[in-house]
């Protein structure tokens, strides 16, 4: 079976097969016999890639994961090949490429930083949420242009609430596939 | 034990680490400790290593840990004969600590006229100038017109910071580049300041080129005499907060560190200041030293003076509140190097928001010269209610080179998922050219942003890509396993997976 892992922004594609007790996994054009033991209950497993000693811990959510690897901990997007496909085909499809800017923890909102119309970058601020004794800046996540303002200075906000809605920048299928 | 324990039994006001902090002390000790909680900590760390515990409110501080009667009213009723505050909290609430002790219980930690004298940031620079001890140049008062505002500005030389007189810890200060940002600056930061410390009043102080941010531990017995530990280096910070500290200072020089440290001494000695305290300074590119301010309370940072002096802070705390005189020496000699990094729930690729969620897969670092002072526990849940601060790692080493090996090692051994941390971000630091030579002020984190962001290498993406899928092929295996419910345990994921279908892993 062929995965499609996406590790910042760049897809690395591997081959897994069964190889008696163990797997035989392709990378790169390079062959490589993993021995792999559950530590616990499919969260936390030792890896032994040629050797070399991998202690991996996972938390899955649909095709994100978070792996922390030795201790290096990295958000990956993980996609068989057919699950690529199938989202390949939705996205050229569907399209509305639309974003609701959700709030992440309760707080009050102290400030908004756009309007709607207004062209967002990914990282823009849009929101200034008070919480935790901070002021924290809710920024966008992609590009886009702003559709909807959901919130004024003062509303009370909990987490999951929608704050700012941003549209595709183009038009309906423009075929932008999100990170 | 030799002897009878300084006290029966001590309430301590507070949460988290520093709850915990205080509980161990208390337990080497001999002495009883009583908890506080609120329902969010029902089943804490501090709650169950404390010998008592008491409900006092609800999640929200202002309802809990910051109701200063019903904590009082909690120690009267457990016999308690003292509170200790920890940090943040109540800790630096002169009218707390007065209360406590009209109520006859004692407060460990200073009296509430000193902790107010210092708790008034322009009071406190007043202070220094008269017994000698410089200060960064700048207001003597605080100001409320824009007018007398600007002429100070002017005469200061921009850039220049507006800070809240009333403020502290790093919060309440703008920074001001040139004359026309001064007004919105200005506007912005009283009302900062009224939100938050119930104070609109500012004050202006110069910008330092480049400072460190180096401050001096002290102990004072309440009657004139005071001792210095030496200095920390806290300059790794992020908006006014310390990310990483570290001591002694790579910037120290033993001249510097004599005169600082006198400096120290004399500014606590001024007010007969009682218990442990800490002065900040700032250092400027030329070991010029400045006065900031003095925090009259231990700090979340003070392990790595414990680590390189020998000395336990906290049962010097209680020594002290107990009466007893000091024996610490002045000057305390520092052995080796010791580092801490604060492991902070927040999100560093997501402009470092605070994170929530519930701490799974916990690993903590060991071996060697490595202490961890947090409150984690598998199934603990992050809320919002308090600080973000999850845990304190801090390492020793012979020098400061073994240290920051061993931090990096022990930041690696680290792990945990279910609410994002800064992990990452500090081992980011740790890996940077800069802290690695010791070279760095306290504008380095914005500075080597860039530097700190590792990209892995690609020996280690392939490391995470064979890891990613070999998982999430284990998973499918094991899902097909409880699927079939027939004790799937005994046959190896893989092998049922592949029979079912049809050996398509």
């Amino acid at each position: 079976m062929r995965y499609y892992v996406q590790i910042q922004s760049q897809i690395e594609e591997v081959e897994v097969t069964r190889a008696g007790e163990q797997l035989m996994v392709a990378h790169g054009g390079e062959q490589l016999m993993v021995s792999a033991a559950t530590i616990d209950q499919g969260a936390r497993y030792s890896l032994l890639v040629a050797g070399r000693s991998l202690d991996v811990i996972a938390e899955m959510r649909g095709s994100q994961m978070l792996l922390i690897v030795n201790g290096h901990s990295h958000r990956i997007v993980v996609e068989d090949e057919r699950e690529r496909a199938a989202r390949r085909i939705s996205g050229a499809r569907s399209s509305s490429g639309r974003q609701t800017v959700t709030s992440p923890m309760p707080g009050v909102v102290r400030a908004v930083r756009v309007s709607p119309g207004a062209r967002v970058q990914r990282g823009q601020p849009l929101v200034i949420l008070e919480a935790m004794k901070m002021e924290n800046e809710i920024a966008a996540e992609g590009e886009g242009v702003v559709e909807t303002v959901r919130v004024a200075p003062g509303a009370a906000v909990n987490q999951g609430d929608a704050l700012v809605v941003i549209g595709p920048l183009l038009g309906p299928n423009s075929g932008k596939e999100r990170t | 034990m030799v002897g009878t324990p300084l006290f029966d039994k001590i309430l301590i006001a507070n949460r988290g680490e520093i709850a915990l902090r205080v509980i161990r002390a208390c337990h080497e000790l001999g002495i009883q400790s009583a908890a506080v909680y609120s329902e969010a900590d029902r089943s804490a760390l501090h709650v169950r290593e404390a010998n008592e515990a008491y409900l006092i409110g609800p999640p929200p501080a202002a309802r809990s840990y910051l109701d200063g009667d019903k904590i009082i009213a909690a120690a009267k009723a457990c016999g308690a004969q003292a509170i200790h505050p920890g940090y943040g909290f109540l800790s630096e609430n002169g009218a707390f600590a007065s209360a406590v002790e009209q109520a006859g219980l004692v407060f460990i930690g200073p009296t509430g006229a000193q902790i107010r004298a210092m708790g008034d940031k322009i009071e406190a620079r007043r202070l220094m100038q008269r017994i000698g001890v410089p200060v960064t140049p700048g207001t003597q008062a605080a100001i409320d017109d824009l007018a007398a505002l600007r002429r100070t500005a002017a005469d200061l030389g921009y850039p220049v910071m507006i800070k809240a007189t009333g403020g502290g810890g790093g919060k309440g200060i703008r920074i001001v580049g040139s004359p026309d940002e001064l007004q919105a600056s200005f506007e912005r930061a009283q009302s900062e300041a009224a939100s938050a410390f119930k104070n609109p009043a500012v004050y202006l102080e110069k910008l330092i080129d480049r400072p460190h941010h180096i401050e001096f531990q002290i102990l004072g017995d309440g009657r004139g005499k005071v001792v210095q530990l030496g200095e920390r280096e806290c300059s790794i910070q992020r908006r006014h907060q310390k990310v990483i500290e570290e001591c002694p200072s790579p910037f120290m020089t033993p001249e510097l560190r004599a005169a600082m440290g006198k400096a120290a001494v004399q500014a606590a000695a001024a007010i007969q200041y009682r218990n442990a305290g800490t002065i900040e300074f700032l250092v400027d590119a030329e070991r010029r030293f400045f006065f900031l301010e003095m925090n009259t309370r231990l700090q979340v940072e003070h392990p790595i003076t414990e680590e390189v002096t020998g000395v336990d802070l906290v049962r010097e705390q209680l020594l002290i509140a107990a009466g007893q005189p000091l024996t610490t020496p002045d000057e305390t000699p520092m052995r080796g190097h010791a580092i801490e990094a604060r492991i902070c729930a927040e999100d560093p690729d997501n402009n470092f928001a605070p994170a929530i969620g519930t701490v799974s897969n916990l690993d903590l670092p060991g071996g060697r010269g490595v202490r961890v002072d947090g409150s984690l526990y598998e199934g603990m849940e992050v809320s919002v209610h308090y600080d973000p601060l999850l845990a304190k790692l801090i390492v020793r080493g012979n020098d400061r080179e073994q240290a920051v090996a061993r931090m990096r090692r022990a930041l690696t051994e680290l792990r945990l998922t279910g609410v994002h941390t800064n992990i990452a971000f500090l081992l980011g630091i740790c890996e940077t050219d800069a802290f690695a030579r010791g070279l760095y002020h306290t504008g380095f984190i914005d500075e080597q942003r860039s530097s700190i962001a590792r990209a892995p290498s690609l020996r280690e993406r392939r490391d995470v890509a064979l890891a990613a899928a070999v998982l999430r092929t284990l998973a499918k295996g094991q899902a097909a396993a409880a699927g079939n419910g027939a004790g799937g345990a005994s046959l190896d994921p893989w092998t049922f997976a592949a029979r079912r279908e049809q050996l398509r892993i």
